[in-house]
């Protein structure tokens, strides 16, 4: 490649496809080719776009999912469910990114938090509770079980559904709209509601 | 938007211009190796390492290379391909990457519409090529097992997709990189 330019490698030096020599014979040649490097430069650029767009799907089911883990931490803390902290923490790994997820943090360290618990009105129904700033900036919803559960406002507004993590079921929203009342469903079915507004 | 400041003083090796890297892109470069490698510190370790030897040996990048971001982004996938293939854990890591038809990009609708329509420009083929040499980050010794081709031709088959790609981007203005 000293002589020769670089061609379809560096679409596949971008994409990862090169092996470690190949890859430091690439560089060699593209520090005394600046055509080359451009067109490094321009694989690299198209493979930015292609992380972006994964990033963004990877995210975007939960952008609205920031799951700090002093907040799972203290969740767990709340339902007695310290030995589960590494299921907690697995969510973290799903945060859309560790800058929203420094941003979330510092804000709630700031605020007030409440909780509420939820109350059955179907049997079997699980466990549940709700935390929640005290300025609404954000609420976190657990539930002590691995299903999915619908979460909504007391007029059927719906929030979000519980993300299962392993044995227990969480649901974390930003500015959630305001709502005395929080409302779980599973498979349809209302089976719990929360009071909003206690200690 | 490209920051010629940043990218400049980077390549100069500046000390500022680590912590501002660090501070700017680290959600993104993180994200993309927690993609590839399937755990938090893994990540972190790997977007550090990167970023450090590249801090370290000073001359790795140039501006005239293109976006700075762009080529951190390829340094840390590169780096987190090398160790997820590398790991004891590589099916399982493997088996959790998800094909490119499953991701939605909802976050931004301007966003969302250029690439979904620069990817829908790809042919058959070329989309094929790009799910399984991005998405899926299948080597080219796979992507050609898997397709029963020879290397060579894989090789020019994966080029092709990227430069449509690339073209189909810029036919949409989305390359701002």
């Amino acid at each position: 490649m000293h002589d020769a330019h670089v061609g379809e490698s560096a679409e596949l030096y971008a994409l990862g496809l090169l092996d470690l020599e190949e890859r430091a014979e690439l560089d060699r040649h593209i520090v005394q080719c600046a055509q080359c490097l451009r067109a490094v430069g321009e694989a690299e650029e198209t493979v930015l776009f292609l992380e972006r767009g994964s990033q963004l799907g990877a995210s975007a089911k939960k952008r609205r999912l920031i799951a700090p883990v002093w907040l799972a931490i203290a969740a767990a803390f709340l339902l007695g469910l310290l030995p589960s902290i590494p299921l907690f923490v697995q969510n973290a790994r799903d945060a859309q990114s560790i800058a929203i997820r420094n941003a979330a943090t510092i804000a709630m360290i700031g605020s007030h938090f409440a909780h509420a618990q939820f109350t059955p009105v179907a049997a079997g129904a699980p466990s549940a509770k709700v935390i929640y700033a005290r300025n609404g900036a954000w609420l976190y919803v657990i539930v002590a079980g691995s299903h999915r559960y619908q979460v909504e406002t007391k007029d059927g507004r719906v929030l979000g559904v519980t993300e299962p993590r392993g044995a227990v079921s969480e649901f974390l929203l930003a500015s959630p709209p305001k709502s005395s009342t929080l409302q779980l469903r599973s498979n349809g079915a209302l089976i719990e509601t929360a009071r909003l507004g206690g200690p | 938007m490209r920051d010629q400041a940043l990218e400049i003083a980077f390549a100069r090796g500046e000390a500022t211009a680590f912590d501002e890297v660090y501070r700017r892109f680290l959600p993104r470069l993180h994200a993309g190796a927690s993609r590839l490698l399937q755990d938090p510190q893994l990540a972190q370790d790997c977007v550090h390492d990167v970023l450090f030897r590249l801090w370290k040996r000073g001359d790795a990048y140039a501006p005239e290379r293109g976006s700075l971001e762009a080529f951190l982004v390829v340094c840390v996938r590169n780096e987190a391909l090398m160790r997820m293939r590398n790991s004891a854990r590589q099916d399982q890591l493997r088996a959790k990457l998800r094909p490119a038809r499953e991701y939605t990009m909802e976050t931004d609708p301007i966003e969302r519409g250029r690439i979904a329509r620069a990817i829908a420009k790809l042919t058959p083929l070329q989309a094929q090529m790009v799910e399984y040499a991005y998405f899926r980050a299948m080597t080219l010794a796979e992507i050609a097992a898997e397709l029963g081709k020879p290397l060579g031709t894989i090789k020019s088959h994966i080029s092709a997709a990227l430069r449509s790609l690339r073209a189909a981007l810029r036919e949409e203005g989305a390359d701002r990189a």
